[in-house]
């Protein structure tokens, strides 16, 4: 199981610094839509990177947007991942744009939307993909459950999961339903990668603001899923209030201890 | 040809004003919105606390965008901790939508902020974002009590625009 970290500019010189302790990296392929081709190229020579997209809005009914599409294409063509990954979601409707990530309703009819989306951003790139579980303060109504939902999409995409432990957990809370007994009715070999970073609590609510360290119980969480799923790389994806350096190595030693509790497949 | 459901939730999302006609009126919202007769149980079924929620982390995502454009007027603002709450009332109520360039929700903010409290904005940034609305080619102008390590002083500012497009800018503190 391969141990990475998002590449961000604000810790550039620490993965520098670090190189022999990060297996991999992951690049968000929008990042690098209008420059920095040259850091991506030196980046993809220096380390195994897996490009993740933000903004293709797959949930959204009709065809994808062919600039942001082609820029998606470029990216990987540079970077050379092993797979590529994008969420299931759409940020994208009518004239609309909402600018982050939003659910979709858990019907055949976004199950078909989505992965008719996820197999042609797959077949451009000539790479796998893996869809990503988001956040979400709406609960949505359909004819399957969340799981379900993905059992089906990913089964008809030909696709994996990339599973964001923190955003499992914040939902499981939020939502209030036991975490272990979504991951027991998920496909346990879809499972291909993982996302990791410290919730943070808004009052009663918790939310995703990727800038706190992993805390205990979200580690424990992590664990169950390891042990049911042979997850092939963990990343961890901090985007802001960057700790020390002595900071960021222990978050990569909590990642490595995890390793420890691999699934063999 | 009536709208999707994802259409809907994104117009539900962008809108604080038709959030509030949908938690108190909801059939009738669903109704004026057109939406499909396969979507209604599950319009219908949408919690309005939850919209609220969600429509908030988009909302702070705007402000983000917006911090980075006018940082002297937020952090002024800050110090009074309004800035974020202001823009909330602000936002609310503009329909969201981030195909519009973060420097004009900036304006608006600003523009808005200039009729409430005109001593929030910064100059200097108000500046560059009407000539930004404007799109003129250069601006000069003298601006007094513009803040400068902790002093308010006289500046000129000058705007340009070079032959590429990129935009250029000048400070120059007068006095001490």
């Amino acid at each position: 199981m391969k141990i990475g970290v998002g590449f961000r500019k604000e810790i550039a010189s620490w993965i520098e610094a670090n190189s022999h302790d990060i297996d991999c990296l992951e690049i968000t392929a929008e990042h690098f839509y209008s420059n920095g081709e040259a850091t991506l190229q030196r980046l993809a020579s220096r380390f195994p990177l897996f490009v993740h997209g933000l903004g293709l809005s797959l949930g959204t009914p009709g065809p994808l947007d062919e600039w942001r599409l082609e820029a998606f294409d470029r990216v990987v063509s540079i970077a050379q991942p092993e797979w590529v990954s994008e969420h299931i979601a759409f940020t994208r409707a009518g004239r609309i744009d909402l600018g982050h990530l939003n659910p979709i309703p858990p019907t055949r009819e976004s199950v078909r939307i989505l992965a008719d989306h996820a197999r042609e951003v797959s077949e451009r790139c000539k790479r796998p993909i893996l869809l990503e579980n988001i956040t979400s303060h709406i609960r949505l109504d359909g004819e399957l459950s969340e799981t379900e939902f993905l059992n089906e999409v990913c089964e008809r995409a030909g696709c994996g999961l990339l599973l964001d432990v923190t955003n499992l957990y914040i939902n499981s809370r939020n939502h209030r339903f036991d975490p272990i007994s979504w991951l027991e009715a998920l496909e346990p070999s879809l499972i291909t990668q993982l996302h990791i970073v410290g919730y943070s609590k808004l009052g009663d609510r918790y939310a995703d603001s990727h800038s706190a360290a992993i805390q205990s119980d979200l580690l424990e969480l992590a664990k169950e899923v390891v042990r049911r799923a042979p997850v092939s790389a963990v990343i961890l994806e901090r985007d802001e209030d960057f700790p020390s350096s002595e900071g960021l190595q222990e978050e990569l030693e909590k990642l490595k201890r995890l390793r420890a509790n691999t699934c063999v497949a | 040809m009536s709208p999707d459901f994802i259409t809907n939730l994104a117009r539900l999302l962008s809108d604080g004003r038709l959030r509030d006609a949908f938690g108190s009126a909801p059939n009738e919202t669903a109704k004026s919105l057109g939406v499909r007769e396969e979507d209604i149980q599950a319009f219908l079924k949408l919690d309005p606390r939850e919209l609220e929620v969600q429509a908030l982390v988009l909302l702070k995502k705007r402000f983000e965008k917006v911090c980075q454009v006018v940082p002297r007027t937020i952090q002024g603002m800050n110090e009074s901790g309004s800035a974020w709450r202001r823009f909330q009332s602000h936002g609310r109520v503009r329909p969201l939508n981030s195909e519009i360039p973060a420097w004009r929700s900036a304006h608006g903010f600003c523009a808005e902020l200039k009729e409430t409290c005109p001593e929030c904005v910064c100059p200097l940034e108000w500046h560059r974002l009407e000539w930004l609305r404007t799109g003129g080619r250069c601006s000069i102008r003298r601006i007094k009590q513009v803040m400068f390590h902790g002093k308010r002083r006289n500046v000129i500012h000058l705007l340009a625009r070079g032959l590429s497009g990129a935009s250029i800018e000048w400070v120059i503190y007068l006095g001490w």
